[in-house]
């Protein structure tokens, strides 16, 4: 430590009980950055897995002309060789590490009628087997109901059933348009309903087979997109750009789920916008040490007098004020980033219950958040609160530079 | 060459539009090894004069010399810089710094010259805190020092770069007329000893009374300049 550090500490302690008003200062600006850095990661972490489960997964194989039509969930542009294509993928050790599932599905929208109701609905349709891993909708069943087993099964949403009267052990007559440009009609048995919380997928969507839909759709053989998971939804432009590479000979579009309708910008944008709030929220719990700072400075006059007459530099006298002020919101990062961390690590467990306000938000995101738990998320935070403490030092470190040595020898 | 040389130096401050002349014209000329008092009433300008030396303020008319080169020609950088090399201050009210013991009170000249090592900063101030009588004292905060043990260290911080000039601003002010004398002594016993100029700027009697030369000022200027030997007024 150097003598103008080891001077600073010193100095810090000097009023301890004014030291200890910036530290708290710090420390609750940090700890509220800390806690919204892990409820917004929590938040954002929740609608990637949802959206990405549910619509595009973290990587989707299609045709170039289903990705144009993509919203209008088209059954007429699909992957003639599903089968091989996902075989080449699990044969490359580089890619298949990443992985953590891949699954062909069909999305496609149909009207169902039941009871003099209409619903315009969508059908979901996979490997009953694989979309465990992906929809999840066998870890909402209700009490009565059980998962899909057979091909002519279907398990339905919650409100949906509602809506349309439908009762366990009714059947659905699904009327479509097949690939074949031909309407086809194919009942499923309700084996099951869900509930997932999600308002948005409770009343709008069924889970059918993938076998089952493909002979509804005329499709045998084939896949309307082919969805895969990641071990880390974070390398998904990565990945994606290497089976670009490895299926270069096949008429197909590789796109990660940052590529893929809106939610990507809205996390893009929700990170951009809570960060400038971070740094805000640094800032205003760094402004007390600015008064303080500028507090100390004044005492101290006729100290910064007798150390420039002593031959300290205002080079020294500013590195020595700033250096306080640096050690304050030091010492107030790091305890706030502890108290931060430790109920950030409590809700990451426990997670936070939002059903009431959840209810009424038509959003891919679960009635339970539970906060992200990220260390690098801490070392920013620290960084931030002491590197904004040091710079609002500055100001009050600047007068102390610029003091003339008599007029400050003059004060009492 | 003297080692100060003072050319026609005027100061005055202003307060709102009023000019209040502080020096109206001082030529004076220090020789190395100097003990010299300057003396006078409140608001003679004695404090301004010792400043102006020590340059931590600047003449509004006039010159400086020392060792023949013009101190008001300097930069803030080249003044900090003839400070460090040159000068110590001793002021009336001690200014020790209160969060650092006496050692490193006295350690923080040497530290700000950036000459010596840890451990050479450390025996040389353990060894002028040794003379000034304070030994045992050397790891006591300012606090838990009486007035005239502080201004030992104040004397101690001064005296530890060896400068060539010291100027003490009514050192005594403050002390018995028992730790005034014992303090006196200790700045004669340096100057005896080192060849260090002292200028005191002060009201003391004791202080005039051992000083070699004495200089009295009055309304900003020179009214006596008095060099005594052995005692005798010359």
């Amino acid at each position: 430590m150097s003598f103008i550090q080891k001077f600073a500490v010193r100095n810090v302690g000097r009023n301890r009980r004014r030291s200890l008003l910036a530290v708290i200062s710090v420390t609750l600006s940090i700890m509220l950055i800390v806690f919204l850095q892990g409820m917004i990661g929590g938040f954002l972490d929740n609608l990637v897995h949802n959206y990405t489960k549910n619509e595009t997964g973290h990587i989707r194989i299609a045709t170039k002309e289903f990705e144009e039509r993509a919203k209008f969930f088209p059954v007429t542009d699909n992957i003639s060789n599903p089968n091989e294509i996902i075989k080449l993928i699990k044969q490359d050790e580089n890619i298949q590490k990443y992985i953590k599932s891949i699954s062909q599905r069909i999305v496609f929208g149909v009207l169902l009628s039941h009871d003099g109701n209409n619903k315009q609905t969508i059908a979901y349709a996979g490997d009953p087997e694989q979309e465990k891993e992906l929809l999840m909708l066998n870890k909402s069943l209700l009490p009565g109901g059980r998962y899909i087993q057979n091909e002519d099964e279907a398990i339905v949403g919650k409100k949906l059933a509602e809506d349309l009267n439908y009762r366990i052990g009714d059947e659905i007559p699904v009327m479509t348009r097949g690939s074949d440009y031909a309407l086809h009609l194919k009942k499923f048995k309700i084996v099951g309903l869900f509930e997932t919380g999600l308002s948005m997928y409770d009343e709008m969507i069924f889970q059918l087979p993938l076998a089952g839909a493909q002979e509804l759709l005329r499709m045998l053989g084939q896949a309307q997109q082919i969805v895969i998971m990641l071990k880390n939804y974070h390398n998904s432009d990565v990945i994606a750009q290497m089976i670009t590479e490895k299926l270069s000979d096949y008429d197909v579009q590789v796109s990660p789920w940052t590529k893929i309708g809106v939610y990507a910008n809205y996390v893009k944008m929700a990170n951009s916008i809570y960060n400038w709030i971070y740094i805000v929220i640094a800032f205003l719990g760094a402004f007390i040490i600015a008064n303080i700072m500028m507090m100390v400075v004044l005492e101290r006059r006729k100290e910064i007098g007798i150390i420039k007459s002593m031959g300290f530099t205002n080079g020294q006298v500013l590195t020595m004020f700033m250096n306080e002020g640096m050690l304050l919101g030091f010492v107030g990062s790091v305890v706030g980033s502890l108290i931060g961390l430790g109920i950030v690590t409590i809700l990451h467990f426990h997670g936070i219950d939002f059903s009431g306000m959840m209810e009424s938000i038509n959003f891919p995101m679960s009635n339970v958040i539970y906060l992200r738990l990220n260390l690098l998320s801490i070392v920013i935070a620290i960084l931030l609160g002491t590197v904004t403490s040091t710079i609002v030092s500055f100001f009050p470190s600047r007068r102390a530079e610029k003091m003339k040595i008599v007029d400050s020898l003059k004060s009492v | 060459m003297p080692l100060l040389e003072l050319q026609g130096v005027i100061k005055n401050y202003t307060k709102g539009d009023q000019i209040i002349p502080a020096l109206r014209g001082i030529d004076l000329i220090i020789e190395k090894g100097d003990f010299l008092s300057i003396v006078g009433p409140s608001g003679s300008g004695k404090s301004t004069l010792l400043n102006i030396i020590g340059c931590i303020d600047t003449p509004t008319k006039g010159k400086v010399l020392y060792n023949g080169n013009d101190l008001t020609a300097l930069s803030d950088k080249e003044k900090t810089y003839y400070r460090k090399e040159n000068i110590s201050f001793i002021f009336q009210s001690y200014n020790l710094i209160p969060v650092l013991t006496t050692r490193e009170n006295v350690e923080l000249p040497l530290i700000i010259e950036k000459k010596f090592t840890k451990k050479e900063i450390h025996e040389k101030a353990m060894k002028i805190i040794q003379i000034v009588g304070l030994a045992d004292m050397a790891d006591r905060f300012p606090r838990e020092l009486s007035g005239g043990q502080e201004q030992r260290v104040a004397i101690a911080r001064a005296l530890v770069k060896n400068p060539l000039v010291v100027l003490a601003d009514e050192p005594t002010a403050n002390l018995d007329s028992e730790m005034s004398e014992d303090i006196i002594s200790v700045m004669q016993k340096m100057n005896e000893e080192r060849h260090t100029t002292f200028i005191f700027s002060t009201h003391d009697r004791l202080v005039e009374k051992h000083a070699k030369r004495v200089i009295i000022l009055r309304d900003g200027k020179i009214a006596k300049d008095e060099r005594k030997n052995n005692g005798n007024t010359e």
